[in-house]
């Protein structure tokens, strides 16, 4: 993953994550050296919101009263629980992008590339609906919508490149197994739904 | 009193606080309430932002009426159950949905038995905007559901509207359990008819837009159990431009549905689990019970077949569905393969059987196990054109399979299309009563590749096969390249749909391509065409008497012919030929007798009625012992397609058919 998109994504960062009160540029964690943004894990922790909520609700009877993300349930708290499921999640993701780019699958698959094209098919979206076009699915599609099934068609095709699935997920077991994947905690702790 | 109301009036307005209002039993109509978990009360009078309810307490006990919105306030999160009631209005509906900007309002469940969001017995209603999860520790023997709108008792029922919602994490059980029909009616997203009485149905279903995921058993369903009788059948359902997507069984499925719409629908990762000892069929997307269902525009990939989901395509047209079609979808990287047809009809609980079903101007690219599986016999008169199938290198498909076998004599047709097989797999044709004809295949030929009298093998020159990606939109490299064989070389097949998969128009008397891409042709009906049959098997032939077979025996008698037409008696015996404007005919005789009255040759313009040709032949040559070999010809007048060769010879062995010439215009 290239690491000069960074500062891109500081510059995009900073009105949007000032309630979080860490410096705009500074990562939260990175993957054998790629740098994941706030944004972009605040968006994972987003998307990954409702299924802790329904974790705690069933499994501690927590309701959702105002402390619900900072009350500590048998020692746990579901922020903690959210920023984990997060971190978790794109470090997967990432090791698969990073796979992709090393077979020459995808060229950058940087966050905010990733975006921008989000928003340019969402874009697209918006004028087949003004033109009485064809939609195929939703017509506007979430960013983690978005990212599901571009993410995908990649597993399909590393699938086929690497002779087969099994082979597919022995590769990534692997990579999994070697993955330095690094936590700013000062950013991280920061981070809040 | 009046001066502590006075007073407490003062305080509110002095301090901004609502004071405290009794929630009506019943709505007026045309009356919009707010909710917001966070800031709201619910002893606000609910009918403003700033005097917005909190829970559902207030809204799960209102009656509504037509022209009412309940708004959630976005951002929001609430726990339990939604169970509003009411009826809306036919042009002016009561509307679920959204206020605010930000995240979509959150309906947790909990795992709760039943629906997050539930209305019974309940018509014109608008559900749209929220998320909703419903999420249990285990399937169990609960049923759940994120949405269900349910008829039980409420006859017809119209202008049910659920759009635009994400609904996701619902954990519905897997399992038939005692006091619930059938658990493919609970999952994400369900419209059911749960009555007894066929009576009960819905009319003017709309699901669109919405996102369904990691749910089960089903992602969206509309269900009517009493299907079959006059007017029973839930109508106007359209299920359209929804992604569903890591689903436990079915992705979309409609039951007991008459001209079900399923279009423009993304389903990825369906059949996801599967439970030991329980029913793991699954496919992606399909109809059953029903007539003129429609698939179309959808793209269903990764779809699997888990422990022993014999299924596992992306698509189906399953049991008692009479005239449904699929057509213009991509389907790709399917464990069970492109498409499931099944009949069934000597099964108990099978009612009519599946006919006229229609599967056209499809792509299908690596998908796994078989492409097409004909299930319970074979559903009369299926009809599989002008697809193009994909079998990559690696790959077993199997193009063509059959399983559950039941009657096997029923027709099909298997024309115009593509099979672009790089890959290991055959064909396992079911029984004899198939059509192959136009089909141009190409890669490998396996021994089990059926014949074809139109039959290409060359190079169909597709633009970059195997390169579509996820979208529908990515298939350009199944486009036909200039010069390619398959342009307007295929057979003119009646009612088409008059689209290719790409909207190019496929015009009417012109001949079309093979495969799922449209170029156009020469006018049809013009070309002189000549088709050879060496009567090596009956492939070619459109009908035969029960007592005509091929011999073998002694090919040095007819000059190497290894294979000839004859008897199993002395009766009239007959074989026919159904090409379209026929123009002559040659067929090389074999005779002991030398008794040439006794071969005769017909024509027709429809198969019956049956005109007698004028023939002529050559001097019979003697080949070997006793045997002597002729060759009749004559023409066919105009208007004729059948043609009908028939030996009376007393002896049933005395006079063979070695090979048959017929010309005509195509």
């Amino acid at each position: 993953m290239q690491k000069r998109r960074n500062h891109l994504q500081a510059a995009a960062l900073c009105w949007l994550l000032a309630a979080c009160g860490a410096p705009v540029d500074e990562p939260v964690l990175t993957i054998n050296g790629d740098a994941i943004g706030q944004e972009e894990f605040l968006a994972r922790m987003e998307q990954n919101r409702a299924v802790v909520i329904g974790y705690f609700q069933r499994e501690k009877a927590s309701g959702y009263a105002d402390d619900f993300w900072t009350h500590s349930y048998d020692g746990t708290t579901p922020l903690e629980v959210l920023r984990d499921s997060a971190r978790k999640q794109l470090a997967d993701q990432y090791l698969k992008m990073q796979l992709a780019e090393s077979m020459g699958v995808i060229a950058d698959a940087g966050y905010l590339k990733r975006r921008e094209a989000w928003q340019a098919e969402n874009e697209r979206r918006r004028k087949a609906v003004v033109a009485r076009e064809i939609l195929f699915g939703p017509t506007v599609l979430t960013f983690s919508g978005y990212e599901k099934y571009l993410l995908s068609n990649l597993e399909n095709t590393l699938a086929d490149r690497l002779g087969g699935a099994s082979n597919y997920r022995f590769r990534l077991d692997s990579l999994r197994r070697k993955a330095i994947v690094t936590v700013h905690l000062p950013v991280y702790g920061k981070m809040k739904p | 009193m009046k001066k502590t109301a006075a007073f407490l009036c003062l305080l509110a307005l002095a301090t901004g606080c609502n004071p405290p209002v009794t929630p009506p039993t019943n709505s007026t109509g045309n009356t919009t309430y707010y909710v917001d978990s966070q800031n709201g009360s619910d002893t606000n009078a609910g009918t403003s932002e700033g005097a917005a309810w909190k829970t559902f307490t207030n809204v799960n006990t209102i009656t509504f009426a037509a022209g009412d919105k309940i708004l959630l306030k976005s951002g929001g999160v609430w726990t339990g159950q939604l169970h509003p009631l009411g009826n809306g209005g036919t042009d002016n509906p009561i509307t679920l949905g959204s206020y605010g900007t930000g995240s979509k309002p959150l309906i947790s469940a909990g795992g709760i038995t039943g629906a997050a969001v539930y209305l019974k017995n309940q018509q014109n209603w608008v559900i749209e905007n929220l998320e909703i999860t419903n999420t249990a520790a285990s399937r169990s023997d609960v049923y759940r559901w994120g949405i269900q709108v349910e008829n039980n008792g409420g006859g017809t029922l119209s202008n049910i509207i659920i759009r635009n919602n994400y609904v996701h994490h619902v954990t519905g059980s897997f399992k038939w359990v005692t006091g619930y029909i059938d658990p493919h009616l609970n999952g994400g997203i369900a419209v059911n008819v749960t009555g007894s009485a066929g009576t009960d149905k819905f009319d003017y279903v709309v699901i669109e837009g919405n996102t369904v995921s990691n749910s089960g058993r089903t992602g969206i369903v509309v269900w009517d159990n009493v299907w079959n009788g006059s007017n029973f059948a839930s109508t106007r359902v359209k299920v359209r431009q929804n992604t569903v997507e890591y689903i436990d069984s079915d992705g979309i499925l409609t039951f007991g549905c008459n001209g079900a719409l399923l279009e423009y629908n993304v389903a990825n990762t369906c059949g996801n689990y599967a439970e030991s000892g329980q029913f793991n069929g699954s496919c992606a997307i399909w109809s059953t019970r029903g007539s003129d269902c429609i698939s179309q525009y959808n793209e269903a990939y990764n779809t699997k077949a888990l422990l022993d989901n014999v299924d596992g395509q992306g698509f189906d047209i399953d049991m008692d569905a009479t005239n449904c079609i699929v057509q213009y979808n991509y389907s790709h990287d399917n464990e069970g393969g492109f498409i499931l047809l099944i009949d069934a009809r000597t099964q108990p609980g099978v009612y009519v059987g599946t006919s006229g079903a229609v599967v056209r101007y499809n792509i299908s690219q690596n998908d796994k196990t078989r492409i097409i599986n004909f299930a319970g016999g074979i559903a009369p008169n299926s009809a599989v054109y002008n697809n193009t199938f994909y079998i990559g290198s690696g790959l077993a498909t199997n193009i063509i399979e059959h399983s559950w076998d039941m009657d096997m004599t029923q027709p099909f047709s298997f024309r115009n299309n593509i099979v672009y097989n790089l890959g290991s797999g055959g064909y396992q044709i079911p029984g004899p009563n198939g059509t192959f004809d136009y089909n141009l295949f190409y890669g490998n030929h396996p021994a089990t590749e059926p014949a074809d009298a139109h039959k290409l093998t060359s190079n169909p020159l597709l633009a970059n096969p195997g390169s579509g990606g996820t979208g529908r939109s990515t298939v350009a490299g199944y486009l036909l390249g200039s010069g390619s064989p398959a342009a307007g070389s295929g057979k003119v097949i009646a009612n088409n749909g008059g689209l290719d998969y790409f909207g190019n128009t496929i015009t009417a008397g012109y001949y079309p391509s093979r495969g799922a891409h449209q170029v156009a042709g020469g006018p049809a009906g013009t070309t002189p065409e000549t088709v050879t049959d060496p009567l090596d098997n009956f492939s070619l032939v459109s009908s035969r008497s029960t007592n005509i077979q091929l011999d073998a025996s002694n090919p040095a008698y007819f000059g190497g012919d290894n294979s000839r037409v004859t008897r199993s008696s002395g009766s009239i015996g007959y074989i026919t030929y159904n090409l379209s404007n026929l123009t002559s005919f040659s067929a090389d005789i074999h005779e002991f007798s030398t008794d040439l009255s006794k071969v005769k040759y017909y024509a027709s313009a429809d198969g019956t009625t049956w005109t007698l040709l004028s023939s002529s032949y050559t001097a019979p040559v003697l080949i070997a012992n006793g045997w002597s070999k002729t060759t009749f010809s004559g023409a066919v007048p105009a208007g004729n397609h059948y043609l009908k060769i028939e030996l009376s010879d007393a002896s049933s062995w005395g006079t063979q058919i070695g090979k048959v010439t017929i010309t005509h215009l195509n």
